[in-house]
C-alpha cells in the first residue's frame, strides 16, 4: 500500500521530532568524549597541545623544543660537515630528481619500512639535518618526531625545506653522485 | 545447572531468530566493534592521527589536535554504547553522521587530488593511498548504520505506540 501525502508528512515530522529528542544525549556523548580525550591526552607520552598555535598539528611541545630549526646558510655549514647526516624526508620519486648534497632518503610515506635499516646503520648520537619540500611542508617535523622518539638526540630541520636551499642558490645533487653516509 | 543454562541460551537464540531480532542485534554489535577497533590505533598514536587529519586539509590546523583526540574517544564511546545496547538511537544517529562525514572527507580529498592514507583503522602513513573504488567499505558501513538507525527509531516508535500512555494495551 502506498502511503498518502499526509501520512508521509506526519511520519517525517515524527521522525524529525524523534531525532531532535536525541540531541541532549548526543551532546552528552560528545562532551564525555571531549573530557575523556583531554584526560587521556594529559597522561599520554606524546601529549599534544589542544590548540596548535605556532606548532604543527601532531607535534608535541617537547618534541618541537628539540627540533632545532636552521636557515639555509646554517644548513650549508651542516651539509659540509661529514659528521652530520643529511636526511631527505620527501617521497623517493622527488629525491631521485635532485636533493641536498650527501643526503639519504628516508621518506615520511615509507618510514615504517625504511626505518629499521636506517636505525641499524645510523648511531643515535649522530647529528641529523632533515628537510622536505617547502614552507607548508610538515614531513621533516613528522620524521624528526619519530627519530627523537626513537632516541636520536641531535635533530635539526631546514626551515622552508629545499625551497630555501634553492632560493639561496646552493647546489643540488642527483642520486649516485655521492653515496657515503 | 549448566544444562539448564545451555537450554535457556538456546531457547533465547531460537526466540531471537524467530522474532527477527538476531540480525539487528548482530549488526548493532558488529558496528560497535568496528568503531571500537577503529579507535585503537588512534588512541595509541593520537599524534599520528592528527597528522592524518592534517593531510585531509579540511579542518583549520589550529583545531586538528583537539579534533583528532576527540574523534578517537568518540569512536570508543559509540562502540561501547552500541555493544552494550545503551542509548542506541543516539549512538546509531552519531555513527551514521560520522560515516557520512568520513565519506565526505575522503571524497573532498580525492576530488582535490590529494593522495592520502585513510587513517580509518591505522595511522601508519605507509599504507595504500585511498581511491574512489576503496570507498565501497565506507559505503557498506553507511548502509549498515542507516539500517540500524531506522530500525532503532522504528522499534522505539512501536514500543511507544504499544505501551505508551496515549495507547495503553
Amino acid at each position: 500500500m502506498i502511503p498518502d501525502r499526509t501520512d508521509l508528512l506526519n511520519r517525517t515530522r515524527m521522525t524529525v521530532r524523534a531525532a531532535l529528542s536525541e540531541l541532549p544525549r548526543i551532546a552528552a556523548i560528545a562532551a564525555a568524549a571531549l573530557v575523556l580525550a583531554t584526560a587521556a591526552n594529559a597522561v599520554h607520552p606524546m601529549r599534544l597541545p589542544l590548540l596548535t598555535g605556532q606548532l604543527q598539528p601532531g607535534i608535541p611541545r617537547w618534541v618541537a623544543a628539540r627540533l632545532r630549526q636552521v636557515d639555509a646558510q646554517e644548513a650549508k655549514r651542516l651539509v659540509d660537515d661529514p659528521k652530520v647526516l643529511v636526511v631527505d624526508t620527501r617521497d623517493a620519486r622527488d629525491f631521485r630528481q635532485g636533493h641536498l648534497p650527501r643526503a639519504v632518503s628516508l621518506p615520511y610515506h615509507g618510514f615504517g619500512e625504511q626505518y629499521p635499516e636506517f636505525a641499524a646503520t645510523v648511531p643515535k648520537d649522530r647529528p641529523l639535518l632533515l628537510y622536505c619540500y617547502g614552507s607548508d611542508c610538515g614531513l621533516a617535523a613528522r620524521v624528526g618526531k619519530r627519530l627523537i622518539a626513537a632516541g636520536y638526540t641531535d635533530v635539526a630541520i631546514l626551515r622552508h625545506g629545499i625551497e630555501a636551499w634553492k632560493a639561496a642558490n646552493l647546489p643540488l645533487e642527483t642520486p649516485g653522485e655521492h653515496n657515503e653516509q | 545447572m549448566s544444562s539448564d543454562f545451555g537450554r535457556v541460551c538456546i531457547r533465547n537464540v531460537c526466540q531471537w531468530l524467530r522474532t527477527g531480532r538476531a540480525v539487528p542485534l548482530g549488526l548493532r554489535i558488529g558496528i560497535g566493534f568496528v568503531f571500537l577497533y577503529a579507535s585503537i590505533d588512534k588512541l595509541i598514536h593520537p599524534d599520528q592521527f592528527a597528522e592524518v587529519m592534517t593531510d585531509y586539509e579540511i579542518l583549520p590546523k589550529a583545531v586538528v589536535n583537539v579534533a583528532a583526540l576527540w574523534l578517537a574517544w568518540l569512536e570508543v564511546l559509540l562502540g561501547v554504547l552500541l555493544i552494550a545496547g545503551v542509548w542506541v538511537r543516539s549512538a546509531a544517529l552519531m555513527v551514521t553522521a560520522l560515516t557520512v562525514i568520513f565519506i565526505a572527507g575522503i571524497s573532498v580529498a580525492l576530488t582535490r587530488g590529494i593522495a592520502l592514507h585513510c587513517g580509518c583503522f591505522s595511522t601508519d602513513p605507509g599504507g595504500h593511498a585511498r581511491t574512489w573504488v576503496s570507498l565501497w567499505q565506507e559505503g557498506l558501513l553507511l548502509l549498515a548504520c542507516l539500517w540500524l538507525t531506522a530500525r532503532a527509531f522504528r522499534d522505539s516508535a512501536e514500543s511507544r505506540s504499544s505501551y505508551g500512555p496515549t495507547n495503553p494495551r
